[in-house]
């Protein structure tokens, strides 16, 4: 299955053209398999949050890691990646870097990775990975891009 | 004098639910009745007739709008915290015992969490209901469901 219009109509920016499907879903079933900030952490066995109440046995978060919907939670748990706070999206040579959206309440709604092409890689939630413009994923859903963080790429 | 009463048991129906959601309650046709205001009426009251099948028809309209409110609004979502605390999730579980069909057929189709609603309105825990591995979870809710008959 593609994105459907319904799908698409929660990021204003993210117009067709501008974005890449790297995967499509095969079934109905909700891909639940990995989220937005395991698939940006590299870790595609299993989703990422803070554990919450009923939903926790399903979710890894690192341990030492405060428990918390915070982006500084957040940012901490990339930390235990390796991962240093960065001020610009810019690509930069042998330079993974990983952006954090925020809502206005605070919590975090999605984190990106920036591929070798300069493009942004995201996991959008329970559907496709797609390829796209940084801030073309910025909405009510996900909030705005707060901060970036970055590390040598493992492969360079 | 006192007088006792027993309360009257109602035994749960061993019925499977197509059979129990498929009684239609049977009004008479216009010309059975006498006068022409029942027969200029007859379309509206036709239309209010309640069945077993129109109530699961409204119930079923109802489930399928907010669980498709539900997916669409939460499927980009990585946060389980905002996609179980949707509103209409919740609203879901307020529609009670109804609508457990309704969602055990979801949940085999679509998957997803929907577990946590089965949990609140049944208070069932099935085994394996408490597994790690959500595939395992559903597996032992669809089990439950067919177990139950509400799965048919």
């Amino acid at each position: 299955m593609a994105l459907t219009q319904q799908e698409l109509k929660v990021f204003p920016s993210l117009r067709m053209g501008r974005f890449r499907e790297m995967s499509r879903r095969t079934t109905t079933r909700r891909d639940v398999k990995y989220n937005c900030i395991a698939f940006a952490a590299g870790d595609t066995t299993q989703p990422w949050w803070p554990p919450v109440p009923t939903v926790q046995r399903f979710y890894y978060w690192p341990a030492g890691i405060p428990v918390e919907e915070t982006l500084d939670a957040f940012m901490s748990a990339f930390a235990s990646l390796g991962y240093t706070p960065c001020s610009s999206p810019n690509l930069e040579p042998r330079i993974e870097k990983v952006a954090f959206f925020v809502k206005p309440n605070g919590v975090p709604g999605h984190a990106a990775i920036q591929r070798e092409n300069g493009m942004w890689h995201s996991k959008l939630g329970d559907l496709e990975d797609i390829e796209h413009n940084l801030r073309d994923l910025e909405c009510a859903t996900y909030g705005t891009v707060q901060a970036y963080m970055q590390r040598t790429r493992r492969d360079s | 004098m006192t007088t006792s009463y027993e309360l009257p048991v109602t035994k749960p129906s061993t019925k499977p639910w197509s059979e129990i959601w498929n009684f239609e309650v049977l009004v008479p046709k216009p010309t059975e009745l006498a006068g022409n205001v029942v027969t200029l009426l007859w379309p509206i009251i036709n239309q209010a007739t309640i069945t077993g099948r129109n109530l699961e028809e409204t119930i079923g309209d109802q489930f399928r709008r907010l669980a498709e409110q539900w997916r669409n609004e939460t499927s980009m979502l990585s946060s389980p915290t905002e996609t179980i605390l949707h509103p209409a999730y919740w609203r879901i579980i307020l529609m009670g015992l109804s609508v457990v069909p309704l969602i055990l057929r979801d949940l085999r189709e679509t998957g997803g969490y929907w577990f946590f609603a089965l949990e609140k309105i049944t208070g069932a825990t099935p085994p394996g209901a408490n597994s790690s591995d959500l595939n395992q979870v559903i597996e032992a809710w669809l089990n439950w469901g067919r177990a139950n008959e509400y799965i048919v």
